[in-house]
């Protein structure tokens, strides 16, 4: 069964969610996060964390800048329908190649998840928290948007960080987070 | 995948016979196509699909297949690129739209099954992996932009296509971005603003929100089965999409120019969405833009795929345009143009707010004045040159971007800012911008049927100078003769406020006011009445890039609690429209001196109009060089050879001598150069005319910009005798305007304090 196959079978059928989860193409770990998600079910909880933690051992930032001989390294590559090749000033193995087409995809994927699965508990919350200061801007969003589902009071001081962030998409769910928190938050409470 | 009938052309054989066998400009148009397509399949890979879908002939659609292949080759070094990673939506969008092309060339049977699956996974999975992926990224429903709606649709557009049905049947992927492209589509529409205008600037309203809401609507209603989605008001906002279209319409000046309203300052517009709206509501300003105004020889990307023209000959309308078809227009939240019933006279006044701290596309332009005179640019406004413009670059202004792997490097946004525009600067505060979600507008008084926008400004200056009352500005078009832009500022404290001017080159020295004349003979001069002020002038190098690379700035300015300004602005031209001459000889040839070619070229049988590069009018190969020679008779005195638009590495030869085109280096792209006929050769009767000139092959030429094939022609022109502004002045509340032509004596009430 090739990658493809795989994604399609996490998406139809739970009993493949735990397999897709320990996948190793990052393609099919990413459809099995989706899934989770979509199925709501906290079953699911301990493997999207194991996710994220097999995530935060992956080269996913390291990719030097990749030049492609007849196209560019910009979005001028988007309008051309022709043959390109990556080339970069190092050497990288699969596995590492790999890794930089992921970047922050599989972690996205789980920490939506965890939002719309909800019911983490306090080390769950604090490893969410520490998503916030990801790498990468996109995961720092699904970060900020899962703790205004499964957040604490705690959690606000982690989102205040991104507040003001020059990012619109991560400043705006770490903003809806804060104030969701808040309103949810006990009459009398420290927030 | 949906098989049947090619998604989006049910109607494909009644499209294929009108293509095919009709013989007006919109099978001339597919022609075009057709010859781009066959000659270059490569270079013109756009073109290709939609070319064999219509002719299916073997040799188009083995064309067709091979450009599915070579993108789908593409995609997983495409996953490393730094455009991928950080602005998936300018990759998502071409990424629907070939997965479009794909079904379309599977329901004529291109590829067999085992190809057609295969292609079929790998575009499903990448969308998902990386497109899905970026839809989500996209904060629900607060971020409505062409980012957003170029996610939504393309994810919408490729589940519906390769969605499979119910469980058990596959299609899990698809499945998931159909529903949720769905859903987010609508919201995305509805949070727009109910102008039309999503603050873009015109580049992106053009090039993506503007195309995307004809596939958007047809979309919708082939999966909803409701019909007239385009006037739809779509909740929240009651946002109709139809508004979008009426918007990219407004943005053309007459001229062909869009408002120079973002960081990319003037371009041309695409066709296809005038098509649609043409097509689809049967405004008037559609099809006269379409037919009037609009460059056919232009290849930009829209949504970042260069097949605008497949959509416009997919969408164009039966009915002929409306040759006479008002421009004025006016938005309450957004600006407003007034324009001389003949044209020739064109002012927009602009107020639509700007993003906070860093205007990137939506510049900060509180009531900007942008003028036009005989269709030809006025006023300078747009983007610096490569390096920036160290005039508009301010200490406040510096800010790290994330556009590349690996790199992080620092750009300066103050040609963003107020004092880049043709706006109030108040104490110097060039960098003067929003830096709140606060409301930047007060009240508006909009009225293009009265020949008269007026719009409060304040509370923006307000936000940067506590003390500021009132800042206010209307612009008047008098009699279709004359403009006046009366400003208005008071505040508690003493003020030095500028009225600035940011305008093409050149200075004339007029005996009162300020004065420019551009290369191509239009005049605007400026004469403020009310007296009070002084006039600083300054030559910027450096911005907007084009059309010339510099602009002259102008001050009029005055320090005061209450500051009141009223300016006439006239705008005339020195040199006329010219005798178009057909029937050039025209000769392909790489070699760069005339007397290499000069032979070959007048012994050529090939005669040419230069409305369009050869291989576009005529089953001719796709070469880079052409030139162009005629013996052209005239009337003997001064005179002007208006050059076609578009040349690239263009070399002018009048009787053999060359003529130094350098002048017109930044502006040819965007304005047909006018060249004075050197004194000594005024004198001769006939002239032989040699031009050589580059044309684009490849989409790719532009180098992501767009390219322009030359269009227009040649035109032998003359020198006019302008009319002139000979006096201005305001006494007792009567406005009194005298030029060569005549007196006008105009009763013009001050804005009230």
């Amino acid at each position: 069964m090739d990658s493809y196959d795989w994604m399609e079978r996490a998406l139809a059928d739970p009993a493949s969610l735990d397999a897709a989860a320990g996948h190793t193409d990052w393609r099919v770990r990413y459809a099995a996060a989706v899934a989770m998600g979509r199925r709501r079910d906290p079953v699911h909880l301990p493997a999207l964390f194991a996710m994220l933690e097999r995530e935060a051992g992956r080269p996913l930032y390291d990719q030097p800048r990749a030049t492609f001989p007849g196209s560019h390294d910009d979005t001028r590559m988007a309008e051309q329908i022709l043959a390109v090749h990556e080339t970069f000033d190092r050497e990288a193995g699969e596995e590492e190649r790999e890794a930089w087409k992921c970047r922050g995809r599989v972690k996205q994927a789980c920490l939506f998840a965890i939002g719309d699965i909800g019911g983490a508990d306090a080390a769950q919350r604090r490893a969410v928290e520490a998503c916030l200061r990801d790498g990468d801007d996109v995961v720092r969003m699904a970060a900020a948007r899962a703790l205004g589902r499964i957040g604490d009071g705690a959690s606000l001081a982690a989102l205040s960080g991104l507040l003001d962030a020059p990012e619109f998409c991560s400043r705006t769910e770490a903003r809806k987070s804060t104030a969701r928190l808040r309103a949810a938050a006990p009459e009398g409470s420290a927030t | 995948m949906r098989m049947g009938e090619p998604f989006l052309l049910e109607d494909v054989d009644g499209l294929r016979a009108s293509l095919l066998s009709g013989s007006d400009r919109r099978t001339a148009l597919f022609e075009m196509l057709r010859s781009s397509a066959r000659a270059a399949p490569q270079d013109f890979a756009w073109f290709v699909p939609f070319v064999a879908l219509m002719t299916r002939d073997p040799g188009d659609v083995e064309r067709a297949r091979n450009t599915i292949r070579i993108y789908v080759a593409k995609l997983e070094p495409m996953s490393f690129c730094s455009g991928l990673q950080f602005h998936f939506w300018c990759f998502a969008f071409p990424h629907a739209k070939v997965s479009l092309y794909f079904q379309w060339l599977c329901t004529i049977g291109a590829f067999d099954a085992e190809e057609e699956e295969r292609i079929r996974r790998r575009l499903v999975a990448y969308h998902f992996v990386n497109f899905y992926y970026g839809l989500r990224t996209k904060p629900d429903p607060e971020c409505v932009d062409n980012q957003t709606l170029s996610l939504a649709l393309s994810t919408a557009l490729v589940g519906v296509l390769f969605d499979e049905g119910g469980p058990g049947a596959g299609g899990g992927m698809a499945r998931i971005m159909r529903d949720e492209g769905l859903a987010r589509l609508p919201t995305v529409l509805g949070h727009m603003d109910p102008s039309g205008y999503s603050g873009e600037g015109s580049s992106y309203m053009d090039c993506v929100n503007g195309p995307a809401i004809p596939l958007a609507i047809e979309l919708l209603e082939r999966v909803t089965g409701e019909r007239d989605l385009l006037r739809k008001g779509f909740p929240p906002n009651d946002a109709q999409p139809v508004k979008v279209l009426r918007m990219v319409a407004r943005e053309f000046m007459p001229g062909g120019l869009l408002l120079p309203w973002d960081n990319y300052g003037y371009q041309f517009g695409v066709r296809s969405t005038l098509a649609y709206g043409a097509r689809k509501t049967g405004d008037p300003l559609f099809s006269y833009l379409l037919e009037k105004e609009c460059i056919f020889t232009y290849d930009i990307g829209i949504g970042w795929a260069y097949d605008d023209l497949v959509w416009t000959l997919v969408w164009w309308p039966a009915a002929g345009a409306d040759a006479d078809c008002p421009m004025d227009w006016a938005e309450p939240r957004v600006g407003g143009a007034l324009v001389s019933t003949d044209r020739n006279r064109y002012c927009a006044q602009l107020w639509d707010e700007s993003t906070p701290d860093v205007p990137t596309r939506a510049h900060v332009n509180p009531n900007a004045v942008l003028f036009n005179g005989y269709g030809t640019p006025l006023s300078a406004d747009g983007a610096p040159v490569p390096g920036g413009a160290p005039r508009f670059q301010y200490a406040d202004t510096w800010r790290t971007i994330h556009h590349f792997i690996g790199a992080a490097p620092e750009s300066n946004y103050g040609d963003g800012c107020a004092g880049a525009h043709s706006v109030l600067i108040v104490d110097g505060k060039e960098s003067l911008r929003a830096h709140s979600e606060q409301p930047q507008l007060g009240a508006v008084d909009a009225r293009p049927g009265a020949r008269t926008l007026r719009a409060d400004v304040t509370p923006l200056y307000r936000e940067n100078f506590p003390d500021v009352r009132r800042v206010e500005r209307r612009t008047a078009l008098h009699e279709d003769a004359f403009f006046t832009v009366e400003d208005r500022f008071d505040a508690e404290e003493s003020h030095v406020v500028a009225s600035r001017f940011l305008l093409r080159p050149e200075w004339t020295e007029p005996p009162f006011g300020v004065a420019i004349r551009t290369p191509e003979g239009a005049t605007l001069h400026l004469a403020e009445v009310l007296g009070g002020c002084r006039i600083h002038r300054e030559s910027v190098a450096g911005h907007p890039a084009k059309p010339d690379g510099a602009c002259r700035l102008t001050d009029f300015v005055s320090e005061g609690r209450r500051v009141r300004r009223l300016f006439v602005a006239f705008l005339s031209r020195d040199v006329d429209d010219g005798e178009a001459l057909p029937g050039f000889q025209a000769l392909a040839d790489p070699r760069d001196d005339l007397a290499d070619v000069r032979g070959a070229l007048f012994a050529s049988g090939l005669r040419l109009d230069l409305a369009c590069p050869a291989y576009m009018e005529a089953a001719l190969p796709v070469s880079r060089t052409w030139w162009y020679g005629r013996r052209v008779r005239r009337a003997a005195g001064p005179g002007y050879l208006k050059l076609p638009l578009g040349l690239i590495r263009p070399a002018l030869f009048l009787d053999g001598r060359a003529i130094d085109l350098a002048p017109w280096a930044a502006s040819r792209d965007l304005i047909r150069p006018v060249v004075p006929i050197p004194a000594d050769l005024a004198s001769v009767d006939e002239l032989e005319v040699v031009l050589r000139t580059d044309v684009p092959v490849s989409h790719y030429d532009g180098d992501g910009d767009g390219t322009i094939g030359f269009s227009g022609g040649i035109a032998a022109c003359r020198p006019l005798e302008p009319e002139r502004l000979l006096h201005a002045a305001y006494r007792d509340g009567i406005l009194e305007v005298g030029t060569t032509s005549r007196t006008y004596r105009i009763p013009y009430a001050l804005m009230e304090d």
